[in-house]
């Protein structure tokens, strides 16, 4: 594995097995987040985003499973140099619990999720500590405090003692990163962190991201909509349509050779906030095909306007490499 | 009262993309205070006042944008507009076709079910504002219901109607909500909401959880319905790009008060608040070459439980002077049409957006 990679996913495949059929989820996506750096992850809403997140983290709800595929982790620390395949573990392995705790953590849209509403935002911070460091003793407090000046929160020796609900939204979104990176994780996943806030708490808190990224050198699967914070936040970026990664690329290949006819298409549909015409926007013709019945060929060639009959309705696009670490799965680039 | 009186906002008759337009519904003095409770004896320690004196219009078949920070009190005007929860103080003036200007606040059980039939909501949280024990024919069908259609395959029809409506397939008829998706599940909303034909719709963060390219549909979708049914729309929204593209007008709160109210392309081009400013600064952009251009603005939202002194925006405010902390601003209305709520608003030289229109 290339030493700068942490975690390798290749060919991922998450089902739901519901009365009506078998829901594939995320269906063969392939990606890779590389130590240090953001990977942006935009895509169409159900296409398997937080489904991938939840796999990389074993938590997939029932009835969902991970089918096949492989997530590697890349655990190089001193002496240590070794990959651990997080398919072939059970959710409740012993390990799994240790990577979760301590080497990947994840926030989410609503942080009243991670919080219990029952106890101090200081005591649930501290119990993180000493779940997963049972010799951390007596630092515990002392370095909840420091964690959470870190994030920003202000006047912490007041605010340990208050609940999730006292605190102000942003503040509650800061609490939340201070309790994912307690343990300074390898990895942060963060689920549409910001979708709820309004833009200069945003700010702030995408901000305070990039210097904890920086401080703990960890890598940050950030998962959003917004294409504006993924110009602003991602090294990075893959997009995904219907269970699938569909093209890979440094951000600013994104935004300036964007190649998938779903990506193109995708960038001509944000509003311009400079744009006041009131007309209608550029969307996309069609409806995200039924995830229990995936059509053959290219996910995306129902809606396609490049469609071509006889191949794109037939064979699976393979990836395609069009640049260097840019590639596509899309029949127009392939030889 | 603070501010101003209904008179002035009676003068602001322009709107929309075809001028002048009757009004729909007339917002005077809103106040919702919520008790803070504390010990054994839950006794009343303080109040956040969520909302605190909130008066603006609506023009039949207008959108009216509400921005602002979280937890200044968006969600909370719209909720008592729609007597979801009672208002502690104000008038909520409702224009029906035949009775004329009622006063909401002041219904009836059943004169709110009437009124209710006419209004709806789409809820901000897709989480928990579907009930997981009922099925979408159910959650969709249930107004309907409520409402006398009995005949089920008649519901059934709708349902599925509504379903592609809002780009959903009408197979999906009888999942539950958890099987679906965030962006999934926010349709399911818009459909409920658009069930009984209703005339005026608060829409709290309808898109926010939406992928561009079916923000870009359900966009047009609202639009689509405003045209073919003269819809008008409260639209709550954190992004400012979908705000102007969607609203004729905005308002600015700030700690449950309105601080500024102008046309959109005003708004955004000559900004006359400071804080409008620094909200129109923090938007991203869709741009890798354009990063780091996103002006921070510093410290925390303040607590509506006890806000500030004078004009509550002082402790973050650039160019805030010594009269703004003793002295609170009035609304005032400076241009036609734009009202702010600023000492300094005729000095100041703020940076806007450029519109192409
Ligand atoms: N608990 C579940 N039971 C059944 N199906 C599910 C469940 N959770 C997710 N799915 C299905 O899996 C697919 C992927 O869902 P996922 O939540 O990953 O989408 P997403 O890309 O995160 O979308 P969004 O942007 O709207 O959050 C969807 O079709 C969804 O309906
Ligand atoms: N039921 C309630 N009891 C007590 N306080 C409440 C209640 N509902 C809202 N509040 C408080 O009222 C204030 C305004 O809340 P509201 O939800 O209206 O804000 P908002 O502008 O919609 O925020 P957001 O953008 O985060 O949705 C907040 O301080 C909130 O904590
Ligand atoms: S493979 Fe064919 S259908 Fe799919 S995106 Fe490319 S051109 Fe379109
Ligand atoms: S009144 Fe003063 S503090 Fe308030 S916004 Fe205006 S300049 Fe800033
Ligand atoms: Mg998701
Ligand atoms: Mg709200």
């Amino acid at each position: 594995m290339d030493p700068g990679i942490l975690i390798d996913i290749q060919h991922l495949h998450t089902n739901f097995y519901l009365r009506e059929g078998v829901v594939k989820a995320v269906n063969g996506a392939s990606l890779t987040i590389a130590k240090g750096r953001t990977l942006g992850v935009v895509g169409e809403s159900g296409c398997g985003k937080s489904v991938t997140a939840q796999s990389i983290l074993q938590i997939v709800p029932r009835p969902g499973r991970i089918e096949s595929g492989d997530i590697l982790l890349h655990i190089a620390e001193g002496d240590l140099d070794e990959t651990i395949n997080i398919t072939d573990l059970n959710p409740g392995d012993p390990l799994m619990r240790d990577i979760r705790g301590s080497r990947i953590s994840m926030i989410f849209q609503e942080p009243m999720t991670s919080f219990s509403p029952v106890h101090t935002v200081g005591n649930q911070l501290e119990e993180t500590i000493k779940l997963h460091q049972p010799k951390s003793g007596d630092e515990a407090p002392a370095r909840v405090l420091d964690m959470l000046r870190r994030v920003g929160i202000a006047n912490p020796e007041r605010n340990v003692e208050a609940y999730p609900h006292q605190l102000s939204g942003g503040m509650r979104q800061r609490a939340m990163i201070a309790m994912a990176l307690m343990l300074e994780p390898s990895l942060l996943i963060a689920d549409e962190p910001t979708t709820a806030l309004d833009v200069t708490t945003e700010a702030q808190i995408l901000a305070l991201m990039r210097d904890m990224q920086s401080e703990l050198h960890m890598a940050i699967m950030f998962i959003t909509h917004d294409l504006g914070v993924i110009a602003e936040m991602a090294d990075d970026v893959a997009v995904m349509y219907l269970g699938r990664v569909v093209e890979k690329a440094p951000v600013r290949a994104i935004f300036h050779s964007p190649k998938h006819p779903y990506l193109q298409a995708l960038l001509e549909s944000i509003p311009r906030i400079q744009k006041r015409t009131g007309a209608r926007l550029q969307a996309i013709e069609g409806v995200v095909p039924n995830p229990l019945d995936v059509p053959p060929g290219c996910p995306f060639h129902l809606r396609c306007p490049d469609f071509m009959p006889g191949v794109c309705d037939e064979v699976v696009p393979p990836d395609v490499t069009v640049d260097e670490g840019h590639t596509v799965a899309c029949h127009l680039y392939t030889e | 009262m603070d501010g101003h009186e209904l008179g002035e906002l009676d003068s602001q008759q322009e709107t929309g993309r075809d001028g002048p337009a009757e009004e729909l519904l007339k917002v005077v003095d809103l106040c919702k205070h919520f008790p803070i409770q504390a010990g054994f004896w839950r006794r009343i320690v303080g109040y956040v006042r969520a909302v605190d004196g909130v008066s603006f219009a609506l023009h039949r078949g207008e959108t009216f944008g509400l921005v602002g920070e979280s937890g200044c009190g968006k969600t909370t005007t719209g909720r008592s507009i729609l007597r979801a929860i009672e208002p502690t103080s104000g008038q909520i003036l409702f224009k029906d076709q035949e009775l004329g200007w009622v006063d909401v606040a002041a219904l009836d059980e059943g004169d709110l079910r009437v009124f209710r039939r006419h209004t709806q909501m789409v809820f901000q949280d897709p989480y928990s504002s579907l009930n997981p024990r009922m099925t979408l024919l159910e959650l969709i069908g249930e107004p309907l219901l409520n409402n006398g259609v009995r005949d089920a395959a008649a519901r059934t029809d709708r349902v599925a109607e509504l379903l592609s409506l809002v780009g959903l397939r009408p197979e999906y008829i009888r999942r539950y909500p958890h099987a679906f998706s965030g962006g999934q599940r926010q349709r399911v909303g818009i459909a409920r909401a658009l069930a009984l034909n209703p005339q005026f719709v608060v829409c709290d963060e309808p898109v926010s959880a939406l992928d561009v390219s079916i923000q870009a549909q359900t966009l047009n979708l609202l639009q689509d319905l405003q045209e073919a049914f003269g819809l008008t729309y409260l639209f709550v929204a954190h992004q400012l790009n979908v705000v102007a593209h969607i609203c004729d007008r905005v308002g600015v709160m700030y700690v449950g008060k309105l601080v500024e109210v102008a046309e959109t392309e005003t708004l955004y081009s000559s900004p006359l608040h400071p804080y409008t400013e620094a909200l129109l600064g923090a938007v991203p952009h869709p741009d890798p070459d354009h990063r780091g251009h996103r002006t921070l603005l510093a410290g925390e939202i303040a607590n509506p439980a006890s806000p500030p002194s004078g004009c509550y925006f002082h402790p973050r405010c650039p160019y805030a002077e010594d009269e703004c902390s003793r002295e609170e601003p009035e609304l005032r209305e400076l241009q036609p049409g734009h009202f702010v709520k600023c000492h300094l608003a005729e000095e100041l030289q703020l940076v806007g957006v450029d519109l192409e229109v």
